[in-house]
């Protein structure tokens, strides 16, 4: 509790919104991910539901950018007035200019898809959700290291595996409220059957990541920053633990007709958002207090 | 089953949280007053060297909690070393609060450090 005492407003606020972008951003990004890949598999009207909820989080996640923007701006001046600084902002700007144009600009391609979620409209969206993924690449800690274009590169491949994951995650609920099990069992068993590559892919760029992060293997058990990582893999393993237990247990339920598998596979997939948003916490909270050892 | 896990995911949260406190790692390399120092004549500057190239955005000083105007001149420019002119200043207790952005990485930071005046 004493670390939070220690948190001062901006560093609480910065936080929050980047918690709040991380979440809704790829959210969306992945949410229209799903709908181009399983697609197929849905009714038009689950489609729908699931259309609307990625635009509302993408616009969520253009207003929480804009937030995020405007509170660094805040930050750096020391009163809520310096959000309105024209110098302070112009630092800001040129600063993350890229990041942030990309994913503003990637999050209103995704509302495209409240106009048209098919043909052109999903095409508009696909690129939209390539923009969002891309904008995590520039700048962060990874970008610091000066090891163009490598970091970038697996940035953005376990940016895109998280985004295929968590993007599933929503549309999913939405599917558990209907009626007809066994065609929700055949699109959560295709997602589960991409998520295993997936995952490995996510494991291997993060591993990667974190050999390029840290000077020597000790730095990961000996700097808090190290022992920080270690705390979020413990949840990515719980997270893990949930997943395996949806597509080994649940999802085969759902074939076999037992009544309870769409509310067990209900509370499993709250569970697994729940995860997620406390490590995309966790994550804002470190790289927002702290830097790698590579960089120190 | 959902209260227990909810449980863990707080515990683990508030425990890294903690961790945090420890890592307290703070981006000012030295100061000239040094943290903490008590100074015999009061300094007409205010240098502080950072671990890496900063640009310097907000500099205030409080004395027992009233704000010390000082003229500090914003540059977009980055620097390790960073000089603020100072009033004259009388004996007491005095608290610096700066904010910074790292070109490096883009994330902006703030810090404290104190210092006293004691003329005797």
């Amino acid at each position: 509790m004493e670390a939070l005492a220690t948190l001062n407003v901006w560093q609480a606020g910065t936080i929050a919104l980047k918690t709040v972008t991380y979440f809704t951003a790829l959210s969306a990004s992945g949410g229209t991910l799903f709908i181009l890949l399983f697609g197929r598999q849905l009714a038009g009207e689950d489609k729908t539901p699931i259309a609307l909820t990625t635009a509302c989080l993408a616009v969520i996640g253009v207003l929480a950018s804009l937030a995020g923007f405007l509170w660094t701006a805040a930050a750096l001046g020391g009163s809520f007035s310096s959000a309105a600084d024209p110098f302070l902002l112009s630092i800001v700007f040129e600063n993350r200019d890229t990041a942030l144009m990309l994913r503003i600009i990637g999050l209103l391609l995704l509302v495209g898809m409240l106009i048209r979620a098919r043909g052109f409209g999903l095409v508009t969206a696909a690129l939209g959700s390539a923009l969002v993924i891309l904008s995590f690449s520039p700048g962060g800690h990874p970008a610091a290291l000066g090891l163009s274009p490598w970091p970038q590169l697996l940035i953005i491949l376990h940016i895109a595996a998280v985004t295929y994951w968590l993007g599933a995650l929503l549309p999913l609920l939405v599917l558990c409220r209907r009626r007809d099990g066994e065609r929700f069992g055949t699109a959560a068993k295709r997602f589960g059957d991409l998520a295993v590559y997936i995952v490995a892919l996510l494991i291997l760029a993060g591993v990667s990541l974190l050999w390029l992060l840290f000077e020597s293997p000790a730095d990961f058990i000996t700097s808090n920053y190290g022992q920080l990582f270690l705390g979020k893999l413990l949840l990515f393993a719980s997270l893990l633990g949930l997943a395996a237990l949806n597509r080994l247990r649940l999802t085969p339920a759902l074939f076999s007709g037992d009544v309870t598998a769409p509310q067990r596979l209900r509370t499993s997939i709250r569970l697994e958002i729940a995860a997620v948003v406390t490590i995309l916490l966790v994550t804002a909270t470190f790289t927002t207090l702290a830097k790698p050892p590579g960089l120190n | 089953m959902r209260k227990l896990h909810f449980k863990m995911l707080s515990i683990t949260f508030l425990a890294m949280l903690s961790a945090v406190s420890a890592l307290a790692h703070s981006p000012v390399k030295n100061s000239t007053p040094a943290n903490e120092a008590t100074v015999q004549s009061a300094p007409e500057t205010l240098q502080v060297t950072f671990n890496g190239p900063v640009v310097l955005t907000n500099v205030e000083v409080h004395q027992d909690g009233e704000e010390i105007p000082v003229e500090f001149e914003r540059s977009s420019n980055a620097a390790e070393d960073h000089s603020v002119p100072l009033p004259s200043l009388s004996e007491g207790n005095y608290t610096v609060s700066w904010s910074a952005l790292s070109p490096d990485d883009g994330h902006a930071m703030q810090g404290t450090f104190s210092f006293t005046v004691a003329t005797d």
